[in-house]
């Protein structure tokens, strides 16, 4: 256990409001609490890629935020017309 | 404990501190648009001062490159995320997205 990946399990316990808020609510507000749980999540693997020292691990944050952009607008587009 | 160390320490600390504030304000909100407002700090604030940590720890390597670059890419995207987010909601409540008569400072146009 070092500095960061102390830092991760802390982080990680900000994924259970997030979880709580996906459980209650419209379909909207069940939106928001995903994408910061996304956001959260990017955190968590850009602090663990740091704490086990491997440069090739940074690019699964890179890849997680990206796809929390694309899955966040699509959904919002989702809610928007259909639901 | 170097000093840089210590700043390393106290910007992680900054950056879980403000994720966990962001998660529990979204939690204790309670209108849809209040608790986007909550998801600002955790894409701004605490992406730039863990990015900046390991900025400090690893200077310029690769580990270091790709740390402002995730920053950056949560920097531009969260914005654009939380407004479309926004504009669903609104657009759940009243049908469009333009403003509406009831809201017009003066009343409804005559």
């Amino acid at each position: 256990m070092n500095e960061w990946t102390v830092a991760a399990l802390a982080l990680l316990a900000g994924l259970v409001p997030c979880g709580v808020v996906c459980l209650r609510g419209g379909p909207v507000d069940r939106l928001v609490g995903l994408e910061l749980a996304g956001t959260v999540d990017t955190l968590v693997l850009l602090v663990l890629a740091q704490g086990y020292d491997r440069a090739i691990y940074f690019d699964l944050a890179l890849a997680l935020a990206l796809l929390t952009f694309a899955g966040g607008l699509v959904f919002a587009r989702f809610l928007e017309r259909w639901i | 404990m170097s000093p840089l160390d210590l700043a390393e320490a106290a910007l992680l600390v900054v950056g879980v501190g403000v994720t966990l504030f962001s998660c529990v304000g979204v939690l204790a909100m309670r209108d849809t648009y209040d608790r986007l407002h909550y998801t600002a700090p955790a894409t701004t604030v605490a992406p730039v001062a863990i990015a900046a940590a390991v900025v400090l720890e690893e200077r310029l390597s690769a580990a270091g490159i790709k740390a402002v670059l995730i920053a950056l890419v949560l920097l531009v995207t969260n914005p654009v995320l939380t407004h479309a987010t926004a504009r669903a909601a609104r657009i759940r409540q009243f049908g469009e997205w333009t403003v509406q008569e009831a809201e017009r400072e003066g009343g409804p146009r005559p």
